[in-house]
């Protein structure tokens, strides 16, 4: 099973990536250093390049190859984080809405559609505004927004296997409802939970770039991937690096990821496939 | 109920916000006694319970206060530009199921060929790229370097394209690949194989027997999809100042424009549930085993 | 060598003598057009410009209009008694002349036989009702308060004759004169008819009149043939509003569009390189400058203040942060603003000089409170960071806090801010606009200083006699401001615009205004 040629191709993908963040402290410059003179420098992109500008700098005056590396530690940050908060959120919610029913799951599940019908956007900025804007808000804006999937998950997958025969022979028994929560229902949602999962961590990363875009996302001077393509924008024409190679970065993790959670989700249960 | 929740929490969010919409409408050079005699006149001086007193009875009225940049009814700004919208979003989900339902079919029949693998590493690539970048390379590819369609704005069926495969190019991917999956699914299945032994051409069979099953998860995404739309429009209508109210709700929340977008909000969550609603029942017509829940 | 001899190449002497009267003709009626008279534009020119705006006008009513895009916009349709040129200086517009009867009251003649496009006579009942809507409060409740905070010196407006008014001021105001072209006359009958929809259709006198409105997509115009100036050079323009930079350029590169404004410096850099496009950059009415909050320590001391415009190397920043787009000067206003005095030298960037300062100013190490916005205007972000690392060489201990636009004035309007790094814009370039706002101390004054001095120079200008005494109280004022610093100015922006080089007609201004009744587009 873990053979597939996909998990190969996500390694592949993945592993410069992670490389670059673990290693970030090596990079050649301060990402947040000011080279005022020496701003819109192209790559030079040779060996021994390395130790000048080997990606160009920005519109600042920054390195991008060091803004780069960094951006690897912030973007992939934010999304794991925002994912383990809104999962266990999600996963939490979703249980009670589940297993309790009646008029909790009625409550949960209104305010899971209050949650979806506000654009995301609406919700950023409300949430940069008041609180400011910090990596930590960030987190806070998607996992806010994004336990909802999970929460829905796990509510279908409870109220699939709440009338199962174990289950209630389990209840017969006079087994707690907690014990039967985790021993029983818990191991079987834990396939498609990481399968949402991936794909979501993909999807907030990604995310994190559009908020950039509008101005919202993780503040300056930080070197998130989502903000150096979101500055990069307007240097599309001449000095096409400073967002491109964020962008290839940003490209290749979340194409890795996806290729993973689909790998995953075929090498576990194929029958998850509407997942 | 949906509804008062959306309602509620837009409002008290808008009004905790620090950021004074007055001065946001003058710029800098504005004078504090102006500002002052301003809020006097909105209101914005009045205790928040009080505020949201008057903003739910004027809801019921079909009122939905004053816009503050543009100085007229909010609820007009927002129907104005409604229709670029929905046709922004019609043309996108219409690229999604002309491109993305087909290639996900082919690939599902073409199953492990190099088709299939085209398309799935495309599809891949399109959820993986952020959309405005993908808007502005569009842009620049399409129009400023071979002309053969215009940058932004909207008029004609040509301005339509950029705009709307931008936004509809998540949901091609997205559908081609679950396409594939469904279909792939379903044409295994024993009835198929019936049908095939039946006699019927491969074509009958795929589309009027595997298809239509595979539709169910098909719609359901969809549905779910459609909030993401909405999202994705405001940034689409950003990178090609298509007037529509992704773009007006930008504009609004940069201003403060606080009924602007209570307008907007109420707008998008009238949506959805209308559009769950749909979804509901489309589920029922597809699906007679399930029952109406 | 033998002289050559066009009509030995086979050119007859008729066709020589056609061609030389076509050119002279030619040049005689680019002369005329030039002198303002309308022509029919040559046969050769677009039918249409198109010009990408980064900004919705939002309203088209002079009574509500706040942005200075809609006040360039409808000045197409909308006309006032007095015009600003670009340099600052008023001419007559609808209304053909002016004088000063007495210290508070100046009579305008009106230009007779105008018109508006609905059939409504320009007269004195029109300037009397246009007036009336912000001076009588109730008339038109959604009225501008700015734009009724502008106009505070006057009184009233009396209506003398059918083509003479009289305007009659609470006090003697020489400034007062600088906000009459913002407010265009109105229709009274069909501006009363129409309520709230004036907004998106007004009627006017001018050059053009409404096509139609699309809010955030374009406005169009179209002719009006009989405007009493003269049909615009080319019979219809479309305003498109396209806030985002990046597809502003791109429909001018691939020829949508023949014009676009603000365009970043970086941008310029771009759009040069193409030979089918023109980039024109001046120096705007803008400034940037640090703002000091006068009453609180340590910069209730001159030297405190002083100390810090020395501590800030301006060349370097301009040439850093702005990338040489800016200028530097020791004027408080820009070159573009009235009574500019060239003779002013910046505050010279002497670190030794500035740490002594400080420390004579009695600095305890406290940290200060310093404001900036970033995003809100050119290359702010980066300004902000070459300035703390200054108060960083001055040894000045600095709590560095930003904001959104938005959230940023409510702070400061509460006094947190010792220093705030902050943008002006001048718009009728004239100094009284910025003195008389930021100089003048109220509850919410950013600055709160005390020097009589300068109170008593702007109330003075504001009641000088000629131009001669007004322009000795400004000249003091400015060397008055650099001496005592309550305001540090750092530079003045530059304004930079685009354009197809078949664009003719248009030029930059620095009010940021732009007026195509006169541009044509060669095709």
């Amino acid at each position: 099973m873990w053979a597939r040629w996909e998990f190969g191709l996500a390694a592949l993908l993945l592993f410069p990536v992670a490389l670059m963040g673990l290693f970030a402290t090596l990079a050649p410059y301060d990402p947040n250093w000011l080279d005022a003179a020496g701003r819109l420098t192209p790559p030079t992109m040779s060996l021994s390049g390395i130790g000048r500008h080997a990606l160009g700098t920005d519109q600042l005056g920054r390195d991008v190859l060091s803004r780069m590396m960094y951006g690897t530690r912030i973007s992939l940050t934010v999304g794991a984080f925002s994912v383990v908060v809104a999962g266990m959120l999600g996963l939490v919610l979703g249980l009670i809405a589940g297993y309790r029913g009646g008029w909790v799951d009625a409550v949960i599940m209104r305010v899971v559609d209050v949650v979806l019908s506000f654009p995301y956007i609406l919700l950023a900025i409300s949430i940069v505004a008041v609180l400011g804007a910090s990596l930590r808000n960030i987190i806070i804006v998607f996992a806010l927004s994004s336990w909802v999937v999970y929460a829905r998950i796990v509510r279908g997958a409870v109220l699939a296997l709440r009338n199962r025969e174990y289950v209630l022979a389990a209840r017969a028994m006079g087994c707690s409802s907690s014990r039967i929560v985790f021993r029983h229902v818990v191991p079987n949602i834990v396939s498609p939970l990481t399968v949402i999962a991936s794909f979501e961590l993909a999807r907030i990363i990604v995310t994190e770039a559009t908020l950039g875009f509008l101005g919202l996302g993780v503040p300056p001077p930080a070197a998130s991937w989502g903000s150096m393509l979101a500055d990069g924008r307007n240097y599309i024409q001449m000095t096409w690096w400073i967002g491109t190679f964020p962008g290839l970065a940003l490209t290749a993790t979340v194409l890795g990821i996806n290729v993973f959670g689909d790998a995953l989700r075929d090498a576990l249960d194929p029958r998850l496939r509407h997942v | 109920m949906v509804l008062f929740g959306a309602s509620l929490l837009v409002f008290v969010v808008l009004r905790v916000v620090p950021g004074d919409p007055i001065v946001m409408m003058y710029g800098t050079e504005v004078d504090p006694r102006v500002v002052a005699a301003e809020r006097q006149r909105l209101g914005l001086d009045r205790p928040i319970l009080v505020q949201y007193e008057i903003f739910l009875g004027h809801i019921v009225t079909g009122d939905l206060g004053e816009s503050l940049r543009y100085r007229r009814s909010a609820a007009q700004v927002v129907a104005e530009a409604l229709p670029a919208t929905v046709q922004l979003a019609a043309a996108a989900m219409g690229w999604a199921f002309i491109l993305g339902v087909p290639a996900g079919i082919f690939a599902a029949c073409t199953r492990g060929g190099l088709w299939d693998r085209i398309v799935m590493v495309l599809s891949l690539v399109g959820q993986c790229t952020p959309t405005f970048w993908l808007g502005i390379l569009f842009m620049l590819l399409f129009a400023v370097i071979l002309h053969w369609l215009p940058t932004s704005g909207s008029g004609t069926i040509k301005h339509l394209v950029l705009p709307s495969l931008t936004l509809g190019l998540y949901m091609v991917a997205l559908l081609a690949r679950l396409t594939r999956s469904c279909m792939l699914e379903v044409l295994g299945q024993d009835y198929l194989r019936t049908a095939r032994a039946k006699g019927l051409a491969e074509w009958v069979v795929v589309t009027r027997h595997g298809f239509r099953n595979a539709l169910i998860p098909i719609v359901t995404v969809v549905g779910l999809q459609t909030g993401a739309l909405l999202g994705g429009a405001i940034v689409t209508e950003a990178v090609f100042a298509w007037p529509g109210i992704g773009n007006l709700a930008v504009q609004a929340t940069n201003t403060r424009d606080y009924n602007l977008v209570q307008a907007v909000t109420l707008l998008s969550a009238v949506v959805f549930v209308v559009i769950n609603l749909a979804i509901d029942v489309l589920y029922t017509y597809l699906d007679p085993t399930v029952g109406y829940s | 060598m033998a002289k050559s001899n066009a009509f030995e190449n086979g050119i007859s002497r008729r066709q020589f003598l056609k061609t030389s009267v076509g050119v002279i003709s030619a040049a005689g009626v680019g002369t005329l057009s030039t002198a303002g008279f309308a022509q029919s534009p040559p046969s050769s020119a677009a039918r249409e410009l198109i010009v990408a705006i980064n900004a919705d006008p939002d309203t088209l009513d002079t009574r509500t209009i706040v942005k200075t895009q809609a006040m360039a916009m409808h000045n197409h349709v909308c006309q006032a008694l007095l015009m600003r040129d670009p340099k600052g200086q008023l001419h007559p517009w609808l209304a053909e002349s002016w004088r000063k009867t007495a210290p508070t009251e100046i009579v305008f003649k009106l230009r007779s036989g105008i018109k508006f496009t609905n059939g409504e006579p320009l007269d004195a009942d029109a300037v009397k009702f246009t007036y009336d809507n912000f001076l009588v409060k109730g008339m038109f409740p959604s009225v501008s308060r700015q734009k009724q905070d502008w106009i505070r010196a006057l009184d009233r407006v009396e209506v003398v004759d059918k083509s003479t008014v009289r305007f009659v001021l609470k006090y003697p105001s020489n400034a007062f004169m600088i906000y009459v072209p913002f407010y265009s006359i109105l229709p009274p009958g069909v501006t009363k008819e129409m309520g709230d929809k004036f907004a998106l259709a007004p009627v006017g006198t001018g050059p053009y009149k409404m096509g139609e409105y699309v809010p955030n997509s374009h406005l169009t115009l179209v002719a009006n043939p009989d405007a009493w100036s003269g049909a615009p050079k080319t019979p219809r323009l479309t305003f498109r509003f396209i806030p985002e930079d990046a597809t502003r350029m791109a429909a001018l590169q691939s020829g949508e569009v023949c014009m676009v404004n603000n365009v970043t410096p970086d941008f310029a850099t771009q759009l040069s390189k193409m030979s089918t496009l023109q980039v024109k950059e001046i120096s705007a009415a803008r400034s940037m400058y640090i703002y000091i909050l006068c009453n609180k320590p340590p910069f209730n001391k001159r030297e405190a203040r002083l100390a810090v415009s020395h501590a800030i190397n301006r060349q370097a920043l301009v040439r850093d942060a702005m990338g040489g787009h800016a200028k530097i000067g020791g004027s408080p206003w820009s070159p573009a603003v009235r009574y500019y005095d060239p003779s002013l030298q910046p505050d010279s960037y002497d670190l030794p000089k500035a740490k002594q300062l400080l420390a004579a100013a009695g600095y305890d190490g406290k940290a200060v409170n310093f404001g900036f916005p970033t995003g809100m205007w050119l290359n702010d972000k980066i300004v902000a960071e070459f300035l703390l690392s200054s108060y960083k060489d001055l040894g000045l201990n600095v709590n560095a806090e930003t904001l959104d636009f938005a959230a940023y004035y409510s702070n400061e309007q509460k006094h947190l801010y010792s220093l705030q790094m902050q943008s002006y814009g001048i718009l009728p370039l004239h100094p009284d606009f910025w003195v008389g706002a930021i100089l003048i101390n109220t509850d919410n004054s950013l600055v709160m200083h005390d020097d009589q001095k300068i109170f008593n120079l702007i109330a003075e200008a504001d009641k000088a006699p000629d131009e001669r005494s007004i322009q000795k109280d400004y000249f003091e004022l400015q060397r008055e401001i650099l001496d005592y610093a309550p305001v540090l100015n750092l530079y003045y922006f530059p304004y930079i615009v685009a354009q197809s080089t078949k664009l003719r007609g248009y030029e930059p201004r620095p009010d940021e205004h732009f007026f195509f009744w006169d541009a044509t587009l060669a095709s």
